[in-house]
């Protein structure tokens, strides 16, 4: 009887899931054969800041930034190293005089404007299109792949933004009688709970298969 | 990295104070800014944090006042000037729910360069902290009442002195003159077995200490959180010399239950992380620690192995089989809240682990899983691991507990487990069996980051 609820409600809890939804991933775009040893990867994306909390988050003041770090590690002897890293930042920031959406990549001591625009899918497409990563290629017949990471993390969100944000949104409609404080306590302390759990970061991984230029 | 975060905030604070106008959408792309100058912009501010930890002393300790980082001279000056007050007690406005945290940090050098700095504090501070990293700490005892640590307060000032290269390695020197008193465990809620009580704090030797401390610390992993190569190596000396209150511990005392302590004492925590492959690791640890000269250690100072941190075979503080290797405490019994006594430890942990394929979790991770609309991923991985450790005290030889200064005990008197486990990134369970004990039966315990 449990086993038949516990599957029903999996069951449910996948359809109710939207189909159509774009899901959120990074992806490494790998060079013809003939320029591994010359081409870096190309680093794509898809709906990486486009859900309702980052949106809510990025509406509300607070930039966005994703992290990006690249290794590439080299295969051969008993444990595989670390040949070569790189990391580079675009940070997504809304401007609500304009209402609009700045885009900018920083690179080692560069920072690229990518442009502002009206809508979040055009922002997150202006960073979403393959960038080549900035790191160095293997040498030839050197066993290699590559690993990404991208972190995305709410700038400025501190714990006391985040108080003064449940303070605006939940507990102040409680206070004026309008909601139960019990309730608004009790999301206070899930809050803090997420938070330690590590809930309010994001992160997205992407790994090359293992080639040999 | 440090440097990039840096200028992101600069950059985003900037833009947000200034209210800079925003460039249209055909905007030409990639045109290039000159951003050196708003590195210095981010000034600090009011911080109000939690201090990281959730405790049977504490409650959860909140850190609240200013901070300022700016320039001084040609190096980075950073002030904090930060009060704590704990919600154990219900909030109860009194001396042990009140303390501070001030300090004055200077730094000079990029890459490579020297720092100074002083602290004054009124502080809980954990007696091991190297068994547990948090959250793990914080949430057993917030939601199960089990706290992993013994506790005891600190009061006094210290000064350092610093040279580091970039983040990889750093060494300090440092003086504090600090007064070291025994903290009871109060009256702190949890989410579960509420009506429960907590195990009762250790006493530890209260008395004024005069502490000097040498630290090296190398830490060349590719990832603080999840590492997947590097080392981490952390290592300490410490003298330490004041009169201390021992009669309620098992130091020898003089008759007005005090006595005079200098102490000289090692720590070091040693760790590899190696890919074996794109899915695989090894990782390594060990962890030797002791008395190397002087007076007995004190209590704030002593060692133990055993619960999840360090043996998850074997409960926490665990006595009754044979030879308490775990505590040293001696055969007529533990002190209350079993503390830790020895007086040297010896601890190696090695861990296999191996990501999993992970399509079929990917359905789960479709649109991720939601708690509060923050989204979780899963990324699963099979750990396995094995651990062996134990503690001794120091003096003439006494069966399996006390040795010679310049002895070490046999590999057969070590505490040894094995275990499996599946981390889903989110958290992980494991299961530990005991191995030197046949009859200690298998342990299921949950850790929210890696275990090491």
């Amino acid at each position: 009887m449990t086993g038949k609820l516990a599957a029903g409600l999996i069951a449910a809890w996948i359809i109710a899931v939207p189909a159509g939804a774009q899901k959120p991933q990074v992806s490494l775009q790998m060079p013809e054969k003939s320029a591994l040893a010359t081409e870096p990867p190309s680093v794509r994306s898809s709906a990486l800041i486009t859900d309702g909390t980052m949106l809510d988050l990025l509406r509300n003041g607070f930039p966005a930034r994703l992290h990006y770090r690249i290794e590439r590690w080299s295969t051969g002897g008993w444990f595989d190293d670390i040949a070569a890293e790189a990391e580079w930042d675009v940070v997504v920031r809304y401007d609500a005089l304009t209402k609009v959406f700045q885009v900018y990549r920083m690179v080692k001591k560069s920072t690229v404007s990518l442009g502002s625009y009206g809508s979040v899918l055009d922002a997150e497409a202006a960073f979403d299109a393959p960038f080549p990563a900035p790191i160095r290629p293997p040498k030839r017949g050197q066993r290699s792949y590559y690993n990404l990471v991208v972190d995305i993390e709410t700038l400025s969100l501190t714990e006391l933004d985040e108080v003064e944000r449940w303070l605006r949104g939940e507990l102040k409609p409680a206070v004026r009688g309008k909601k139960n404080p019990g309730t608004a306590i009790g999301r206070g302390v899930r809050t803090v709970m997420v938070r330690i759990l590590g809930g309010e970061k994001r992160r997205y991984e992407a790994r090359s298969g293992t080639f040999k230029p | 990295m440090r440097m990039l975060a840096r200028r992101c905030a600069a950059l985003c604070c900037s833009l947000v104070a200034s209210g800079a106008s925003a460039q249209q959408a055909d905007a030409p792309q990639d045109s290039t800014f000159d951003l050196g100058w708003l590195a210095d912009d981010d000034h600090g501010g009011l911080t109000i944090t939690s201090g990281k930890t959730y405790n049977r002393v504490e409650g959860l300790p909140i850190l609240f006042g200013p901070t300022y980082k700016g320039r001084l001279g040609r190096g980075d000056l950073t002030l904090s000037a930060l009060g704590i007050l704990r919600t154990a007690h219900g909030l109860h406005w009194d001396a042990e729910n009140i303390g501070h945290k001030l300090s004055a940090d200077w730094r000079m050098g990029g890459r490579r360069g020297v720092g100074f700095g002083a602290q004054s504090f009124d502080v809980v501070e954990k007696i091991e902290p190297w068994q547990l990293s948090e959250p793990d700490g914080a949430l057993a005892a917030f939601f199960g009442k089990r706290d992993y640590f013994d506790y005891f307060g600190r009061h006094g000032a210290r000064g350092y002195l610093s040279a580091f290269r970039g983040e990889m390695a750093s060494i300090s020197v440092g003086y504090g003159r600090e007064r070291w008193s025994s903290r009871r465990a109060r009256d702190v809620f949890t989410l579960f077995r509420d009506d429960d009580s907590w195990r009762v704090n250790p006493r530890v030797n209260d008395g004024l200490a005069h502490v000097v401390d040498f630290n090296a610390d190398i830490d060349t992993r590719n990832n603080a959180v999840d590492p997947w190569a590097g080392w981490l190596i952390s290592a300490k000396y410490e003298y330490g010399a004041g009169t201390f209150r021992v009669g309620d511990t098992r130091i020898a005392a003089t008759e007005d239950g005090e006595r005079k302590l200098e102490y000289g004492r090692v720590f070091l925590d040693l760790r590899r992380y190696n890919r074996i492959s794109p899915k695989r690791q090894l990782n390594a640890r060990l962890v030797l620690g002791g008395w190397v000269h002087g007076d007995p250690l004190p209590f704030e100072r002593r060692f133990s192995v055993g619960g999840p941190g360090t043996l998850p075979g074997f409960d926490f503080r665990r006595v009754g089989i044979g030879t308490d290797v775990g505590q040293c405490s001696p055969e007529s019994g533990s002190l209350p809240g079993r503390p830790a006594e020895c007086e040297r430890l010896a601890l190696g942990q090695l861990e296999y682990r191996h990501e999993l394929v992970s399509e079929l979790f990917d359905v789960f991770n479709r649109n991720g899983i939601r708690v509060r609309g923050a989204v979780f991923r899963v990324k699963p991985t099979v750990v396995a691991f094995v651990d062996a450790g134990r503690g001794w005290l120091i003096g003439s030889r006494d069966g399996r507990l006390t040795y010679p200064a310049w002895s070490f005990p046999g590999f057969d008197t070590f505490r040894t487990d094995v275990g499996v486990g599946l981390d889903l990134g989110v958290a992980g369970v494991y299961v530990a069996k005991a191995v030197s004990s046949a009859k200690e039966p298998a342990n299921v315990f949950v850790r929210f980051r890696n275990r090491f």
